[in-house]
């Protein structure tokens, strides 16, 4: 148990530069799968049948595909191609393509659930389908959309873990190096997993939260 | 009654099993698919080949054990050794103090260092680690370069791969600047032609350098025994000799 302890004194210093690179990419993969599944979810739901099989062809490509398998494209295949990316651009790029497609889902799921009697109601008083999506439909699904959105944001983190598999050194590679060099596997692999648990369960409760408060406001 | 007879057969033919391992025991091997001339995974016959795994074929047949070779990442050779998932370890694994704290290795069977590739457009004749002050270098995940590299402080990033090819194909692309690695293989990656944009530096002197040996638990001291016993023999034979000829080392 002191080892564990002494351990515990040397070992988060270094563990804490990983969380940081965690944070980075959970947080770049979040914004870009954002807007990329906002551009995914409007094609799917407006008027032209193109952009919605475009959009559909799309997005089952993409979650079609282990991430992990995505990510050594991105960062091994695609030099080969002429596109040579850094590892941090390529796991925010990667993960951030890789969950465009479920935010897409998601945010299709949020905007079809809207009463078919709102669009009707746009419709009648002349509302383009822009200006209808803009004021009346976006405003409503968002309370749809938020709870599993901040599901998505949890999983996210997690899978941040995956960057360590094309060398960036977050929070999962660091505690792999330092295991692998000290063979103190135990503390080092339970440090982890607690720095993890740290960062996701309050984020688990905002969620658990706003789920409670989508819920009242729905009513 | 039908369960009686049930277990009856049962616990016979458990003692049955028992007694014959006891003759002709099968113990896992960990090697690892990417480290060639000493492990790697022969895609036409997709078995695990090189100088370790003929090595540990021979200790075992001298020995009286047989070898099931299974292939993994280096990093993980050890905690599966000490947890039980192999049993002996033939890999390109130096014999260093912090390995020796956790499992036993056998004698020494072949000694080298680290060497350093960089891009072929790179030119420079680099000697030391001073040369490469600034930079970003890379190498390979529970390899002995890794701390020896981060305590110089001359390194702007040490960047962890899981394998030697990975670090490889980085240099090749230019991504990486420099990588360190086990001299023989990065020389027999090179010679193979996979990686046409790398260059070995033949300036740079190797500083750490190491011994491969044959690794085991502590708690298998009986079977380090035979297995030193078997390595003597064969180094004395000439068995040693030849396998590392067959495969282009000295």
């Amino acid at each position: 148990m002191e080892k564990f302890l002494a351990d515990a004194r040397a070992f988060p210093p270094n563990l804490l530069q990983g969380v940081w690179l965690t944070i980075i990419v959970t947080l770049g993969s979040l914004v870009l799968s954002t807007m990329l599944g906002i551009v995914w979810a409007l094609m799917r739901v407006c008027r032209v049948r193109f952009l919605q099989r475009l959009s559909a062809g799309i997005v089952n490509g993409i979650r079609g595909i282990p991430i992990l398998v995505q990510l050594f494209y991105i960062y091994f295949v695609m030099p080969e191609l002429g596109v040579t990316l850094t590892a941090l651009q390529a796991s925010i790029i990667g993960l951030g393509i890789a969950y465009s497609a479920y935010q897409a889902e998601n945010f299709r799921a949020g905007i079809e659930a809207i009463d078919k009697g709102q669009i009707e109601a746009s419709e009648s008083l002349g509302m383009g389908w822009a200006l209808m999506m803009r004021r009346v439909v976006l405003p409503q699904a968002v309370k749809i959309i938020l709870p599993p959105y901040g599901n998505i944001m949890i999983m996210m983190l997690k899978d941040s873990s995956q960057a360590s598999t094309i060398t960036v050194a977050e929070l999962t590679l660091k505690g792999q190096l330092i295991a692998s060099s000290t063979f103190k596997y135990t503390s080092v692999l339970t440090m982890v997993a607690v720095l993890y648990l740290v960062m996701s369960v309050p984020l688990i409760l905002f969620v658990g939260w706003l789920e409670r408060r989508m819920g009242e406001a729905r009513r | 009654m039908l369960l009686r007879k049930l277990a009856v057969a049962l616990v016979l033919s458990s003692l049955t099993c028992l007694s014959a391992r006891a003759d002709d025991k099968v113990l896992k091997v960990g090697s690892t698919p990417t480290g060639i001339p000493f492990t790697f995974l022969d895609t036409k016959t997709n078995t695990i080949e090189g100088v370790m795994v003929d090595l540990i074929k021979e200790i075992g047949k001298d020995a009286g054990f047989k070898v099931e070779i299974e292939g993994m990442q280096f990093s993980t050779l050890i905690p599966s050794l000490t947890s039980n998932k192999i049993d002996i370890i033939a890999a390109a694994m130096y014999i260093t103090a912090p390995r020796k704290e956790v499992i036993d290795f056998s004698g020494p069977v072949y000694t080298y260092g680290e060497g350093l590739i960089v891009p072929k457009g790179d030119s420079k004749d680099y000697k030391e680690f001073a040369d490469l002050k600034g930079e970003a270098v890379g190498a390979q995940k529970g390899t002995a370069f890794i701390e020896p590299l981060q305590k110089t402080g001359l390194f702007t990033e040490v960047k962890i791969y899981d394998t030697i090819p990975a670090i490889l194909a980085d240099v090749n692309t230019g991504r990486l600047k420099a990588g360190f690695a086990d001299k023989p293989i990065l020389a027999y990656n090179i010679k193979q032609g996979v990686f046409p944009e790398v260059r070995l530096v033949t300036s740079y002197a190797s500083t750490i350098t190491g011994s491969v040996g044959i690794g085991v638990r502590k708690s298998d001291g009986e079977l380090l025994a035979r297995i030193n016993a078997s390595l003597d023999k064969l180094t004395k034979d000439g068995t040693v000799k030849k396998i590392l000829e067959k495969w282009g080392l000295d």
